[in-house]
């Protein structure tokens, strides 16, 4: 009985998102037509652009939308990358020790409120246009993951600290065996929230300059030349990159809660 | 170039005369001006130009050498319009669509009548009319318009005020590129534009935004520039080039001269 | 002796001043005895209890561990915790292997104390589960096992059975005794329940309300095990309960909040 009902309600709730979806397009199809401005083209159009985008070179660029996504991504995942290295070490110190905290906080506090995005055109004239990118993943996500590591440390249960005490752990031991693994679930929720963030950050920080193209740049370009089916398509593939790689790191973020039987 | 919005040409044609009799006057007035680098006006000419671009007058200086100021549309500047048509048509970045030839669609897309007209226009103390001007921003093409818009060179007042215009700038710190300038005609924000020809013909082609080109603004003035080591065009093979992007004239000229000198462009993506 | 404690007495700083929490403490453990330590809340006998265990400092006096002076924690003073403390992440025979870990004890080795014990606390075929997946009874049996992994001197008990519902408790103190008998550890236990130390310990140290000191200790000759039924079991439990009643009446009523673990 609770089987089925638990299958009932997943097919009622993906019933209903299709149903959603297609209310949304009925509604964009209407509108268009109804406002008929070349810059707000109908969902057919779109589509076939998008479709088109994948499979012809992109005239204005060279490159067809895979290459752009795969330009993009790498820069994603490297920023992303550099946010873990720094992030982590430095989060698991901040929680660990006092004076560490104490001492980074500052700085991090005044550095986190400034949007990634505003520092697009410094790390452009600074680094360069494949730095740029990379640098502004980077400040996006390294704060959500610093936070929440912070946080994982700071929330270890005292008595399975005292615990490990009684079995003989020493202060290296404590840090390695009990508040490393106890902040992996932490970090991963950081990494889902970094997700997202990291996306926008990709696409402001392409637009002002991308070496070898990238979905932002193209979303821009199209802009630029007047091809609006073609720029509504790039802003599809961002929302589906977007939310691809969202679910995916909530998806391992269960994962791994439900492996270490935690939380 | 200078830019008209097709609808309001038709309903505003002495309006669109002044201010290319204004224009014209000032393009003549910075001609005059880089003739005799020894007077007053050079002087000003140079103040105005760092100001407007935020850089030194030396930089002005040489960069006044490398543009030439003109505004007649000439047969030559039409056929250049057709090159550009052609090239675009040829990289798959636009195509005719309802226009029978390229030069069907050059014809629609100039309108040399209002150069005719400014001849015959008389300043005027009254305030006729206004217009919605966009440019771009710190872009030296276009100094026209700053010298039309400086109370100094007008004596007093500017030239657009001699000739009973009222000139209101829609965005003070100018467009970003030549593809901003095509969207603020076509979202009504400006009725007359300083702009590049290859976004105009981009944008008119796949948007369909109706413009016309009623004035040239200048007719050269891009360049190619190099890091050190580097002297010639040739030495740049298998080098990266950047470009202020896929619909600027400097981009389209870049892949000319290299078609010209036997060079391949490889677009990857930039 | 196993253990001596010798006029321990363990204060905390406060805004004004200081806050005694035991004071003038003597008791001497044999090897091989059950201790139950009873007192009314706040009496200090779980800050005795870490003391013992190394996770709290002494303020003066002395605490012997076979006659050397305990430092700090370690794995020679096993410690079972109210609300269980396994590491969630580990699964029951990683849980008891965790000290053994840190001994640096050969894979193969430890094994076979793992499941030894994971065995004697009756837990075998649930080696592979995580604390998640148990009840509150077998957690406590995985945290006694795992404290009783390392082959410690003392077994430090803090309110272990707690956590409980009533049968699981009566379980679990059978449990317990089968496996001390078993084992022989030293025991030291501590809890708020009368009728929990009646039916456990040798010897019953009630402790006054804070600053905690020692007020009686009884011994329990009942043989095990003892029938709650019985008459001498109802006399006990009678006389341990007044002795405690007049404590509790007495304790102080305002109390904040940083000295609720006393």
């Amino acid at each position: 009985m609770d089987r089925k009902s638990v299958m009932k309600r997943r097919l009622q709730s993906i019933v209903i998102i299709f149903v959603s979806m297609a209310i949304f397009i009925v509604i964009w199809w209407a509108l268009s037509i109804y406002f008929d401005l070349n810059y707000f083209p109908p969902p057919d159009v779109v589509f076939e652009a998008f479709f088109d985008s994948f499979v012809t070179p992109d005239p204005n660029l060279g490159i067809t939308m895979g290459q752009n996504i795969e330009a993009s991504f790498a820069r994603f995942l490297e920023g992303f990358a550099l946010a873990f290295v720094i992030a982590i070490p430095l989060g698991l110190l901040m929680g660990f020790m006092p004076w560490v905290d104490t001492f980074a906080k500052p700085i991090v506090e005044l550095i986190r409120p400034i949007p990634p995005i505003a520092w697009v055109p410094f790390f452009f004239v600074a680094f360069g246009s494949f730095w740029n990118p990379v640098l502004t993943v980077f400040i996006g996500v390294f704060f959500p993951l610093l936070t929440n590591v912070v946080l994982g440390v700071k929330s270890v249960d005292p008595s399975l600290l005292d615990a490990a005490r009684t079995q003989g752990a020493g202060r290296l031991t404590l840090f390695t065996k009990v508040i490393m693994p106890f902040s992996v679930p932490y970090l991963m929720t950081g990494v889902t929230i970094g997700m997202g963030v990291g996306w926008m950050c990709i696409v402001a920080a392409e637009w002002i300059a991308a070496v070898g193209g990238g979905v932002g740049y193209y979303i821009l370009v199209q802009q630029q030349v007047g091809n609006y089916p073609y720029m509504f398509a790039g802003m599809i593939v961002i929302a589906i990159l977007g939310l691809l790689t969202v679910t995916l790191s909530g998806y391992a973020e269960k994962m791994i809660r439900k492996r270490m039987g935690m939380l | 170039m200078v830019a008209v919005k097709t609808d309001f040409l038709e309903s505003n044609p002495d309006l669109v005369a002044r201010m290319v009799r204004a224009h014209i006057d000032a393009d003549l007035w910075i001609i005059d001006a880089l003739e005799h680098p020894e007077s007053a006006n050079y002087t000003l000419l140079l103040q105005m130009g760092a100001t407007f671009s935020a850089r030194s007058t030396e930089v002005v200086e040489a960069a006044l050498e490398h543009i030439k100021y003109s505004f007649e549309l000439t047969p030559e500047v039409l056929d250049g319009f057709a090159d550009f048509t052609e090239m675009f048509i040829d990289l798959n970045q636009t195509s005719l669509g309802s226009y029978d030839s390229i030069d069907d669609f050059v014809t629609d897309f100039v309108n040399d009548t209002m150069i005719t007209a400014a001849l015959s226009v008389q300043p005027s103390d009254e305030v006729l009319g206004t217009i919605d001007l966009g440019f771009l921003a710190g872009d030296l093409h276009q100094f026209a318009r700053v010298v039309a818009m400086n109370s100094t060179v007008g004596g007093g007042k500017t030239l657009y005020e001699t000739y009973g215009l009222n000139v209101v700038a829609a965005n003070p710190a100018g467009y970003l590129n030549g593809g901003a300038v095509m969207d603020a005609f076509a979202g009504g924000a400006i009725d007359v534009g300083y702009l590049g020809a290859p976004p105009a013909i981009l944008k008119k082609l796949n948007v369909g935004t109706d413009i016309k080109v009623v004035a040239l603004a200048n007719s050269e003035g891009s360049a190619i520039l190099a890091r050190e080591g580097i002297n010639s065009f040739a030495e740049l093979e298998n080098h990266t080039v950047a470009t202020p992007g896929p619909s600027s004239i400097q981009h389209l000229l870049l892949l000319f001269y290299a078609e010209q000198q036997g060079f391949q462009m490889k677009l990857e993506g930039t | 002796m196993i253990l001596t404690i010798e006029n321990l007495i363990k204060s905390f700083p406060k805004k004004e001043g200081v806050m005694v929490a035991i004071q003038d403490f003597n008791l001497e453990v044999k090897e091989g005895e059950f201790v139950c330590i009873l007192g009314p809340s706040g009496c200090g006998k779980t800050t005795l209890l870490r003391i013992i265990a190394g996770l709290e400092s002494i303020t003066s006096g002395k605490l012997l561990l076979k006659d050397k002076p305990i430092i700090g924690p370690g794995s020679d003073r096993g410690m079972v915790f109210q609300e269980f403390a396994l590491f969630p992440w580990r699964s029951v025979r990683k849980n008891v292997e965790f000290g053994l870990e840190i001994k640096k004890v050969p894979p193969t080795e430890r094994a076979a104390i793992s499941e030894r014990f994971i065995e004697l606390v009756g837990l075998k075929g649930f080696e592979n589960y995580h604390p998640n997946q148990l009840s509150g009874g077998m957690k406590q049996r995985v945290g006694i096992a795992r404290a009783l992994a390392n082959d410690p001197a003392l077994l430090l008990m803090d309110e272990p059975f707690g956590a409980l519902d009533a049968q699981t408790r009566n379980l679990m103190q059978k449990e317990l005794l089968r496996i001390w008998l078993e084992t022989q550890k030293t025991v030291i236990f501590i809890t708020h329940s009368v009728d929990e130390a009646c039916y456990l310990a040798d010897r019953i140290v009630v402790m006054t309300s804070r600053p905690g000191t020692i007020k009686e200790i009884f011994n329990v000759t009942i043989p095990r095990p003892r029938d709650r039924a019985s008459v001498e079991f109802a006399q006990l439990r009678k006389t341990i309960l007044a002795e405690l009643e007049r404590e509790v009446v007495s304790a102080p009523i305002a109390r904040d909040n940083s000295e609720a673990n006393v």
